[in-house]
């Protein structure tokens, strides 16, 4: 199985100069936890999460209605190319200890998002599910 | 194994009272997404997430810096004593699609336990799957 099988595609996604609020707002009307940021190209330049808005941004002070999205989210994340395997995508967010990654074409270019979750609820591999979650939660200090 | 054995003790707590911008800065320097929040007798009275920070008010617009936790909390939250399994824990986690639990002991916070806690400290794959499925099934 590999992840093009199991990823969501249709994706929303924001824009580097989206308002922090109007992000908060597609994450909490679609119930995602994640958003990848693309360019006019469809080209993935970043991610954003609840928690980053949570703790590097409203913890810093700022004005959620003016801050940018760009100005919090992690640049050039980590990506996953459709045709890597399950198993390898695991590996890939115990190492990188990330529960979601973009899935891109060999251009950069946004064609869906695969979590941890997606792999616990359609793949039924106990061992490297329980393996990755446990490197993701591993304090690194 | 109990879950006394393996959750985390001394937990930071905030009040009702507190700012979110307050609440925030804590998870950040402790690095943890959850905060129980007590009352004036450390009961505890609700737990607010990181993500609640941000899907409750700064989606709403809220300015962090003024508003309180006791705003945006989730009150009467589901709790477990430090003598239950492991695997109840599990369970009960999995039921209610949360992946933290707070431990209470006479309704006093004792400890807090996490699915990545269960993950580092509890070998059972199975387990961990199944909850970390249950957790992720979409709920709408």
């Amino acid at each position: 199985m590999n992840v093009s099988q199991v990823m969501t595609t249709d994706v929303v996604s924001c824009a580097i100069g989206d308002p922090l609020s109007r992000c908060a707002d597609n994450m909490r009307h679609i119930n995602v936890g994640a958003m990848p940021i693309i360019d006019n190209d469809n080209h993935v330049r970043g991610i954003i999460t609840d928690r980053d808005i949570a703790v590097r941004a409203v913890a810093s002070g700022v004005d959620p209605n003016q801050a940018t999205v760009g100005q919090f989210m992690t640049a050039d994340p980590v990506t996953i190319l459709p045709e890597v395997t399950v198993e390898d995508a695991a590996g890939i967010m115990g190492e990188q200890q990330v529960r979601r990654l973009p899935v891109v074409d060999q251009n950069g270019c946004l064609l869906g998002m695969i979590s941890l979750g997606d792999l616990a609820v359609d793949v039924g591999e106990e061992a490297m599910i329980a393996e990755a979650l446990e490197e993701i939660s591993v304090p690194t200090r | 194994m109990k879950i006394a054995e393996v959750m985390t003790k001394d937990v930071m707590t905030c009040r009702r009272d507190d700012t979110l911008a307050d609440c925030a800065t804590m998870m950040k320097e402790l690095n943890v997404g959850v905060a129980p929040v007590v009352d004036e007798d450390e009961d505890l009275i609700g737990v607010i997430t990181d993500r609640d920070i941000a899907i409750r008010a700064v989606a709403k617009g809220a300015d962090p810096k003024t508003e309180a936790v006791g705003g945006f909390m989730s009150p009467s939250p589901i709790t477990i004593e430090p003598d239950t399994n492991v695997e109840d824990a599990a369970d009960i986690m999995a039921d209610a699609q949360v992946r933290r639990l707070p431990v209470v002991q006479d309704g006093k916070m004792v400890g807090i336990v996490s699915l990545g806690d269960l993950a580092v400290d509890v070998g059972e794959p199975e387990m961990l799957a199944e909850a970390l499925e249950r957790i992720s099934v979409p709920v709408r």
